[in-house]
């Protein structure tokens, strides 16, 4: 549906039309750590990003594909309010809806209207009103290098892993090493006390192996329990870290019509000290 | 002063129950008016800071009770005004949800102060025998004296009414919507549109419900709208414990909105918000 | 020493950790040859709960022969590690070679293994040395039975009042004819004997209890579907659960009752059973003369003066003592200067006080009990069979324990109460203890405590 004529939209610049608002939904719940969110449009989909300081960015990515309807003029980026924005996705609760999405330009609100599926004669309308845009942080090149450590495990099993770690740790160690533990998390910081859990990478969860080096980083347990509900509707997930340990957890989400959202997180680890 | 009555029907006594657990869900405590063929319960919490909306029940005795006894304090006085936690009223009616309880007797007794002792009757499911369980709701009797400050109050007139078929959406519109504004404009209009519209710094949201059916309407109104506080809004929707799902709003313009669910005839939940300036 | 279990048991033990949790914020271990125990007590120390386990439920049971251990650890780090056990295939206890820490591996599906390392805090154990056979009262039923019970009443009750008479048994969350507070509903459920699976009650009674605890132990009984036993005695007397599951699992909660003259009666109730309250509280003094009270006895050496008022005094004992079981641990243990976890373990020395039915020669033991403890150490006199006889037996070498349950009142043997050690704490000690009931002073009750002043 991505070849309309431009006239259908009028002065629209952006307009795209979501079927099941479910996943959707989910993924934009999931990456709500912070206030502030960047959103951008163009030709390859649709981006918003989330950043917590230097040290967290997640961003929700959505092809063209996974829309029933898409159409972009140029490059679009604002800025939003990402709870406000959640809000509005969440306004029927759990009643399923389909969702329209219509941008026209800068200074403008970014419009969406809710059809709940059990009432056509009920539906909602939100004007957003959108901010200028700063430009993200592209944690992108930096893992780049060819000796990442990749693995790639099934969403629900990897999101019950993370969801079991102990809440009371201040920090998380991971490690990832072709050797045993293959993949290990450690708490950190709990008195009289500490947890692991270990995955082999021949466990069926896995779906792929590819760890060249050991690599043991830290980092701020509130950052990984930040990635909590992502991976609850997680359908993938990869895991990548370089030499450094800078993580980036890589989740694939699937709607109802198996179009797939990705959200993407970046964690910078914490210093190690000892 | 006597007050007993008798509960039988296991349909009216959860009906009865989900009555009183909606009360219990907007106030520390309600107000139990007996009168001679009708039961009501007022809870109004208005004064105080909480968000609960005044909201009332009234009950035709003979539709629940097969044993209604009322024997006010003096021949002349026509009620027994009762107050008490309605929490504790909750409580002692959540037996009535079970698919045993048998029968259900209320009585209005003294032991230590004034309780309504609420003594159901449980078949075990094991055998055919019966248990009973006692609870006694302490109450306390208002005098007479005090009673204009307890009537029950009256519908207020609306320019237009409206029935909502089905509230489910409504209900979880407008407990989302209490997050976005702190006051909601309720529009309706001749059509049989009602709109709810939110308004923030950050965003507005408009919701629209059509195809409503209109019940009644003033000579020449072609719509009315009123602004109510959000949180008493959803405090209602948000109460709800009665399995009915159709909901009649009245605004009345500038003034307040009225609601009332018919749980059955001559046995309606009511409940006005009042409007807000915006 | 290391000890494992198949996921099932596994579970199980994880239920019980849970159930044990509701009730007090350190899990106390014992292994010896017959199998696992785990044991908790509550912060008012009214309430003991001990789930033991047989050797049977475990693949390797690797315990060194003549032997035994024991612990005390964090109740929290111990739910943390059994909290999601729906995975677990097998589970391993290593008791690490030091005896400082406490290693759990659970080996759970996909290949995925969890550890937890838990340190011990002490090697510290409880014990109950109450005579649990020969009560009079013994009722058993399903736990489905019991949880219809409970559930009737309202999750913040804190007590629950059995009415046990051979021919009917009445639970109810209040004491008949006890004042109240006049916000307070009162629920009553009557049973019948033929609900049982077993109802004998030789001895009619009514009991009142922490249903806190309670809970936590129906919800076990639940789990493993089994029934439960309660067996008791009077108003006063410990009050025992038992839970017995093929006798691999058992299971023995001891609460204490509340005392029947720590109960106001309202004035207003209805003359008939006022009397018989009456009546059943002056048999029930009557019969706690003969017990006694250490720190009481230990008192009375030092204070000789008689005191006018014994009735206030006996209130304002119960207060102070109340304020040192809410402040201190149960039992007094010497600390060394090195964690004591660090030594040897002399694991035979076991201070024992042994209940002794005869009153007489039980009298005898407290008194000499209590003359040792305050010779040897100013602190508080080792624990003898009060009036509730529970005792908790402390395993290291220094027998300070204190007991924990509701004192006794033999008025001529408290000429002076101990000394407050510290007002604040003692002004609402009482609403901090469980067994409270809310109650208001009505004409017809003596005002035992006098006004909290902070001045004096």
């Amino acid at each position: 549906m991505g070849d309309v004529e431009a006239s259908t939209y009028g002065d629209y610049k952006f307009v795209a039309r979501v079927d099941h608002i479910k996943t959707l939904n989910q993924a934009i719940k999931s990456i709500c750590f912070n206030d502030y969110g960047m959103l951008q449009v163009s030709e390859d989909g649709l981006r918003i990003t989330v950043e917590q300081g230097k040290s967290i960015q997640a961003t929700l990515f959505m092809p063209p594909g996974a829309f029933m309807e898409f159409y972009v003029q140029d490059f679009l980026s604002f800025g939003l309010k990402m709870n406000v924005l959640s809000e509005c996705l969440n306004l029927f609760g759990s009643a399923d809806c389909s969702l329209r999405m219509m941008y026209r330009d800068q200074g403008d609100p970014l419009r969406i209207i809710l059809y709940p599926y059990d009432n056509e004669d009920v539906s909602t309308e939100c004007a957003i009103k959108t901010m200028d845009c700063e430009e993200p942080i592209d944690y992108d090149k930096n893992l780049k290098d060819p000796d990442l450590n990749v693995i790639f495990v099934r969403g629900p099993n990897l999101s019950k892993v993370f969801h079991e770690l102990e809440k009371s740790a201040e920090e998380f160690e991971f490690v990832t090493s072709p050797d045993r533990p293959h993949f290990k998390i450690t708490t950190v910081g709990i008195m009289q006390a500490v947890f692991s859990v270990e995955v082999a990478k021949t466990s069926p969860m896995m779906m792929m192996f590819n760890c060249k080096q050991t690599v043991v980083a830290r980092y701020k347990s509130q950052q990984i329990r930040v990635t909590n509900k992502a991976m609850q509707s997680a359908t993938k997930v990869a895991i990548k870290t370089n030499a450094i340990g800078l993580l980036e957890l890589h989740l694939v989400m699937q709607g109802e019509g198996h179009e797939e959202i990705f959200v993407q997180f970046f964690i910078i680890p914490l210093l190690q000290t000892d | 002063m006597k007050f007993r009555a008798l509960m039988q029907d296991p349909q009216y006594m959860r009906e009865f129950q989900a009555i009183v657990a909606t009360l219990a869900k907007l106030a520390k405590d309600c107000v139990m008016i007996l009168g001679p063929r009708q039961m009501h319960f007022i809870v109004n919490e208005d004064q105080s800071s909480t968000a609960s909306p005044l909201v009332w029940a009234s009950i035709a005795a003979e539709e629940y009770f097969p044993e209604y006894r009322m024997e006010a304090a003096l021949p002349e006085h026509e009620f027994i005004v009762l107050s008490m936690s309605s929490a504790s009223l909750g409580r002692a009616l959540s037996v009535l949800r079970n698919v045993g309880t048998n029968n259900c007797k209320f009585k209005l007794q003294r032991i230590q102060f004034p309780c309504i002792s609420v003594i159901a009757t449980v078949l075990l499911s094991s055998s055919t025998e019966a248990r009973e369980v006692v609870h006694d709701v302490p109450v306390s009797i208002i005098p007479a004296s005090d009673w204009p400050a307890y009537v029950v109050p009256k519908v207020p007139n609306s320019q237009l009414v409206l029935s909502l078929p089905t509230l489910r959406l409504l209900r979880s519109l407008i407990d989302k919507l209490k997050n976005v504004s702190p006051s909601l404009e309720f529009q309706v209009n001749i059509d049989g549109e009602l709109n709810v519209i939110a308004t923030s710094e950050m965003s507005t949201v408009t919701s629209r419900f059509q195809k409503l059916l209109l019940r009644s309407l003033e000579a020449s109104q072609q719509e009315a709208s009123c602004c109510v506080d959000s949180r008493k809004a959803s405090a209602f929707f948000g109460s709800l414990q009665v399995s009915n799902d159709e909901l009649t709003i009245g605004i009345d313009r500038d003034h307040s909105i009225h609601m009332q669910i018919d749980v059955r005839q001559d046995v309606v939940l009511h409940s006005i918000l009042p409007a807000v300036c915006v | 020493m290391k000890y494992t279990l198949e996921g099932s048991n596994a579970r199980v033990i994880a239920k019980a950790v849970q159930s044990l949790s509701k009730m007090g914020k350190e899990m106390f271990i014992e292994i010896d040859q017959q199998g696992l125990q785990m044991r908790a007590i509550n912060a008012t120390q009214s309430a003991v709960g001990s789930i033991s386990f047989r050797r049977s439920m475990f693949e390797v049971f690797d315990m060194p022969p003549h032997s035994d251990f024991y612990c005390k650890i964090s109740m929290r780090g111990c739910l943390a590690v059994f909290r999601n056990m729906n995975e677990v295939e097998y589970c391993e206890l290593n008791i690490l070679d030091n005896q400082t820490s406490l290693q759990v591996n659970l080996r759970c599906k996909l290949e995925t293994t969890k550890e937890a390392t838990i340190s011990i805090i002490d090697d510290q154990n409880i014990n109950t040395n109450i005579n649990t056979d020969q009560m009079p009262n013994k009722i058993r039923g399903d736990h489905k039975l019991f949880m219809d019970i409970s559930n009737y009443f309202n999750t913040t009750e804190e007590e629950l009042t059995l009415e046990a008479n051979s021919g009917s048994m009445v639970a109810k969350n209040y004491i008949e004819g006890a004042r109240v507070n006049d916000k307070f509903m009162r629920t009553q459920l009557k049973l019948k004997p033929s609900e049982f699976d077993q109802y004998t009650v030789t001895k009619e009674t009514i009991i009142t209890f922490c249903i806190k605890e309670f809970r936590a132990f129906l919800v076990f009984a639940e789990c493993l579907n089994a029934s439960l036993t309660l067996e008791f005695d009077d108003a006063g007397k410990p009050f025992l659960l038992k839970i017995n599951k093929h006798g691999e699992i058992e299971c023995l909660l001891i609460m204490s009752t509340l005392s029947p003259d720590e109960v106001s009666f309202s004035e207003d109730y209805c003359q008939r059973d006022l009397t018989l309250h009456d009546e059943y509280v002056r048999a029930a003094v009557a019969k706690r003369k003969s017990s006694t009270f250490g720190p009481n006895v230990a008192s009375k050496r030092k204070n000789s003066s008689s005191q006018p008022d014994a009735v206030q005094q006996k209130r304002r004992v119960e207060e102070s003592h109340l304020e040192t079981s809410l402040e201190s641990p149960l039992f007094q243990f010497r600390h060394s200067e090195a964690p004591s976890v660090q030594q040897p373990r002399v694991l035979a020395e076991v201070d024992t006080v042994v209940l002794i039915e005869d009153e007489a020669e039980e009298e005898a033991l407290m008194l000499a009990a209590a003359d040792a403890a305050l010779e040897a150490t100013m602190a508080p006199a080792p624990a003898p069979p009060n009036s509730t006889q529970v005792c908790f037996i402390n395993t290291d070498d220094s027998p300070e324990a204190k007991p924990p349950e509701i004192p006794s009142d033999e008025d001529e043997t408290i000429p002076q109460s101990p000394e407050r050690p510290n007002k604040m704490r003692t002004i609402f000690s009482r609403c901090f203890q469980s067994t409270y009931v809310p109650r208001e002073p009505s004409p017809n009750t003596q005002l035992y405590a006098p006004n909290s002043d902070t001045e004096d």
